[in-house]
């Protein structure tokens, strides 16, 4: 059956929107009142002041500055009223640019306990923020293009509704690791997708099936899909219980991490690519092993995307990529920006066989990355090796390496290996760097040795 | 994993920590208030020589590298430098 809401328009739970696979209970919206959406504005000049959807002339009043970008950031459900983040994000949009920000909640919605009719909710929501947008348009005169939704998982969704209602579409939309459950496999007027902005970028931390606690989708739902750590388990996410329960910043911070690490790191990323100067960069790809593999350093036109914020500036790349899909690794703590870069290691013909691991520092005059650990694995003479490496930061004039590597067996004799060149592939440079050495240099274990740029 | 490694011992980065053993870089850092498993000091960087419990202020220095005096403070040094 439907229902009709006054401004926002009539809702059904027949199919696709119930009462199918993917949604198995069909619901009706709650009312507005019951959803209970809120818009709180933030701008340079104040912030925190409650607007509403419906009273432009107070909304006029404000320090809104039509000549500048707006930006709707919306929760999801897992949320349980906890929004320090949409501040966190707020504070950091408005530290890199003039820009209107406007945090929306919904706690009516999300703090049901029934997931299923807060995933139904998510079109109040977007009728609303919608309904918003077309007044500020109308009342400033100004385009749908200058307005960008940026909604974390039930709130994904809830953005996506705007795609439908209206026309222009708005600018932009990100998906901080969309909802899954009740939207994946849904037509993709339920759901986010490409179709929904001009330009759509989605991260995916989460997207494991509901039954492995995956609360995000696994489905391409943009003009770009960043998929970091291959969209599933990410780093630091698997500490121990005490670890994670006393969060770096107290222990609510850390309850909540707990809870869903994977789901929230996208707000993590998200907001940390604001103002980071790291590039954040994914690689297009066929999938993450390939990735990992090497196969896909080099990005169509040597242009990598940038995850997160800065994605739009590749909106031109974007739209020629057959398949929307990036893929990055990011460390487990803040910051999680990493460079990526593809290491080629050639061991000498007078390299002795041993089982061991091999590390790599990077040099540049003034300054050095950690030594990282390229992988464990039988070293064998006359031998190329290839790994993906991730680098904290890659150092300014790169013009030095120095390998280093570590025995795992006891072996009577002292061993050594020798290395006849390594090539550092730097994904922010796309291009090869080669450094070589002697190459009849006897290496020992645990020394580091010099080579440089040749 | 079923045994308690990864929980008490083969620690990551920022988990917390009683002594350096659990840790996978064998460094327990305090964090205001708080012991965490941090990365071992690069080249260049302040550091600590290897403890009894391996609790540390600055974390020892990373393999190849030793920890040295530089004036008031200690840096990890390559000692293989010409």
């Amino acid at each position: 059956d439907t229902v009709t809401y006054p401004g926002l328009g009539t809702f059904t739970d027949d199919p696709p929107w119930g009462d199918t696979t993917e949604r198995p209970v069909g619901y009706l919206p709650q009312s507005p009142e019951e959803v209970n959406t809120r818009f709180y504005l933030d701008t340079r000049t104040q912030t925190d002041v409650e607007v509403f959807n419906t009273d432009m002339h107070g909304f006029g009043q404000t320090t809104f500055d039509r000549s500048r970008l707006t930006r709707f950031i919306v929760h999801g459900y897992i949320q349980n009223g906890d929004t320090l983040w949409m501040n966190d994000m707020s504070s950091a949009l408005r530290s890199v640019e003039n820009v209107n920000v406007i945090r929306v909640g919904w706690f009516g919605g999300s703090l049901t306990l029934n997931y299923a009719q807060s995933a139904t909710d998510t079109q109040i929501v977007g009728a609303e923020i919608a309904l918003f947008i077309q007044n500020i348009a109308d009342y400033f005169q100004i385009s749908h293009a200058s307005f960008h939704c940026i909604g974390h998982s039930l709130g994904a969704q809830a953005c996506s509704y705007l795609g439908s209602r209206l026309n222009p579409k708005v600018g932009r939309i990100s998906g901080l690791d969309p909802a899954g459950p009740y939207f994946e496999g849904t037509p993709i007027e339920v759901r986010l997708d490409s179709s929904d902005a001009t330009f759509v970028d989605v991260l995916h931390t989460d997207a494991e099936k509901l039954k492995d606690f995956g609360y995000g989708t696994n489905e391409i739902s943009g003009h770009v899909d960043f998929w970091p750590n291959n969209g599933i388990q990410q780093p630091g996410c698997d500490q121990n219980i005490l670890s994670t329960i006393i969060g770096i910043n107290g222990v609510v911070d850390g309850v909540q991490n707990f809870v869903a690490c994977n789901h929230l790191r996208a707000l993590s990323l998200y907001t940390e690519s604001i103002t980071t100067s790291c590039p954040f960069e994914g690689n297009p790809c066929t999938g993450y092993e390939d990735y990992l593999e090497g196969n896909c350093v080099s990005c169509p036109n040597n242009r990598c995307p940038s995850m997160g914020y800065n994605s739009i500036n590749f909106a031109s790349d974007v739209y020629q990529y057959s398949n929307p899909s990036a893929y990055l690794q990011t460390g487990s703590q803040a910051p999680f920006c990493e460079y990526m870069t593809d290491v080629v290691v050639k061991l000498g013909s007078s390299s002795d066989g041993v089982e061991g691991k091999i590390f790599l520092t990077l040099y540049g005059p003034s300054e050095n990355t950690a030594q990282v650990q390229l992988s464990d694995l039988d070293l064998r003479p006359d031998t190329t090796y290839t790994y993906t490496a991730q680098y904290g930061k890659m150092p300014t004039g790169f013009n030095k390496v120095k390998f280093l590597w570590q025995q795992d067996e006891y072996t009577l004799q002292t061993q050594y290996l020798t290395v006849d060149s390594i090539q550092v592939w730097v994904n922010e440079d796309q291009k090869w760097y080669t450094f070589c050495g002697d190459t009849s240099l006897k290496m020992k274990k645990e020394t580091r040795y010099s080579m440089y740029e040749c | 994993t079923p045994s308690n490694y990864g929980v008490i011992f083969g620690l990551d980065d920022g988990e917390l920590c009683v002594e350096g053993d659990q840790c996978s870089s064998y460094c327990c850092m305090d964090f205001n208030g708080f012991n965490r498993c941090a990365p071992l000091s690069i080249e260049g960087a302040v550091c600590e020589n290897d403890g009894l419990w391996d609790v540390y202020d600055h974390c020892p220095c990373e393999s190849g590298l030793s920890c040295v005096n530089s004036g008031s403070t200690k840096i990890c040094s390559d000692p293989n430098d010409s």
